[in-house]
């Protein structure tokens, strides 16, 4: 069974649409969720999470749906989003407060001994701790019942690199079991580099690809090249293409990489270098260059 | 019962104003002493404490701190209902606490007690019951994200029009003021008494639940957030 099973996820506003997103995550993975800002992230992450209604499709989580169980759809659900969600007039024994109010199954030692780990302070307003604090906090909450699936939505942003790498470790941990998975949007590509096992690339509400990472570092390459070699490059598909007075870059699908000329310099392709050629051809089109 | 943890979860959020809710009834009191003050007076005064007081969760949640409490793992239902029993509850705990007040001040100093003020005091609390949960389905209705200023006249004016109403038409039928057109009104209330008070108590549980449902069907066609 997979952890999530989004199904022709479709939601309707005034100015904007999510159109037919389709993807699974199975159980003990990490799925990467990209795309630029305003690209449909956020609205696909509270489309999951049951936050927004949907226009059309289905979504499972652990094989429940949530319009037939919300209650059990929301207790596998473990939700972190990129602002504190506590009242920022609670201090730490509130939430403890409501965790244990909420969940049955809520592990009370388990949170002190994030608390104590992170060193958050006990007698402090939510409101007055840092954001690191507040994400540590929001994790200790999450990590301390029996959820399935983790959803961060651009929850690392912002953060130091020693807590975004504290954070990148808890998510490795989490996962281990191969009974836990993570759907987790970010801007930040080396967190993708580090531990998504796939990524999924959304722009302008669509779905763009959905590719496991591996695959995906071997579908793309990197090529450069000098002036001279530009027009003979430009027939090829070559995602986010640019060009300077030294030269040109770009992404290219590798089965379009033989037959180049032996000057043009092909290289493999970091994540951050594939989605960032996404992002620029996204941008071309809307520009109405390409 | 999941609506219990949402009502208790919804009690935390009152924690913050305990000065208020502590100080709010001495301060009823000091009052009615001061100025010499009835029943009627004291359980409105409270009711419509009571009425600013609850839609307090209303005000506080923002986009983020809604989220919170939406994905805590229940049913549209559970958490409308949570919300309103808060309501219901503190109401309670109020109308209790000046029937406390007023049978003490009673016994100690001989307080006027009349069948009127009884009678009045209890159309007061069916009254604020009803208005409370006209305020709650309203607040569900805007929805979040509206300004402070616009919920806080949502909050503020249906308290005030009940407060200042139940003590005009209060301190007018025990002054036998009554306009001549109502005095049949009066009269019925007069001999029927026990019957208008049930019925009053049954339109105000009536009410109630009506405004629970209907805030149900509102939240149910909407994105939680």
């Amino acid at each position: 069974m997979n952890a999530i099973e989004v199904n022709h996820m479709s939601k309707h506003f005034k100015d904007f649409s999510l159109q037919d997103i389709c993807f699974s995550l199975p159980k003990g993975y990490i799925m990467g969720y990209v795309g630029q800002n305003g690209a449909g992230k956020t609205t696909s992450i509270n489309l999951i999470t049951g936050l927004y209604q949907l226009t059309e499709g289905s979504v499972l989580v652990d094989g429940v749906s949530i319009k037939e169980d919300p209650a059990a759809v929301k207790e596998s659900i473990g939700y972190i989003g990129d602002e504190s969600y506590y009242y920022p007039e609670f201090r730490i024994r509130d939430v403890r407060g409501i965790m244990k109010i909420f969940y049955k199954d809520f592990d009370s030692r388990h949170f002190d001994d994030c608390i104590k780990r992170w060193k958050l302070p006990e007698n402090k307003k939510i409101g007055d701790f840092s954001r690191g604090m507040k994400i540590k906090l929001m994790f200790a909450g999450v990590l301390s019942r029996s959820t399935k699936v983790l959803l961060l939505d651009e929850a690392t942003s912002g953060l130091d690199p020693v807590t975004r790498e504290e954070i990148m470790e808890i998510l490795q941990n989490y996962i281990e079991d191969g009974e836990h998975s993570v759907l987790f949007s970010t801007h930040i590509m080396e967190d993708l580099e580090q531990i998504a096992d796939y990524i999924f690339y959304i722009e302008n509400g669509k779905k763009v690809f959905c590719d496991a990472k591996d695959d995906l570092l071997e579908n793309y390459v990197v090529v450069k090249g000098g002036r001279e070699d530009t027009e003979r490059v430009k027939k090829k598909t070559v995602i986010g293409f640019s060009e300077s007075e030294f030269g040109f870059y770009g992404v290219l699908p590798v089965d379009e990489a033989a037959g180049l000329p032996k000057e043009v310099l092909v290289e493999k392709a970091t994540v951050n270098q594939i989605i960032v050629a996404f992002q620029k051809e996204a941008n071309k089109r809307k520009a109405g260059m390409v | 019962m999941n609506w219990v943890k949402f009502m208790k979860t919804d009690f935390l959020f009152y924690k913050y104003q305990k000065v208020v809710m502590f100080a709010f009834p001495v301060f009823v009191i000091l009052m009615s002493i001061y100025y010499s003050k009835d029943m009627i007076f004291i359980i409105s005064y409270l009711c419509f404490g009571v009425l600013i007081v609850s839609t307090t969760p209303y005000c506080l949640e923002n986009k983020n701190m809604s989220t919170f409490i939406q994905m805590l793992p229940g049913s549209d239902k559970e958490r409308v209902v949570g919300r309103f029993m808060c309501f219901g509850t503190m109401l309670m705990a109020a109308v209790a606490y000046g029937i406390c007040v007023v049978a003490a001040a009673s016994w100690i100093k001989g307080f006027p007690v009349t069948d009127y003020n009884m009678y009045f005091s209890a159309v007061a609390v069916a009254m604020s019951l009803i208005v409370g949960s006209v305020q709650f389905l309203i607040l569900y209705i805007a929805g979040k994200g509206k300004s402070t200023q616009w919920m806080n006249i949502l909050r503020m004016i249906p308290s005030f029009i009940f407060f200042f109403l139940i003590n005009y038409i209060g301190e007018k039928g025990k002054e036998g003021q009554v306009e001549s057109s109502l005095l049949w009104l009066a009269d019925f209330f007069a001999q029927n008494k026990s019957i208008c008070l049930i019925s009053m108590a049954a339109a105000a549980l009536l009410v109630f639940a009506g405004c629970i449902f209907a805030s149900v069907k509102v939240i149910q066609r909407r994105d939680a957030i």
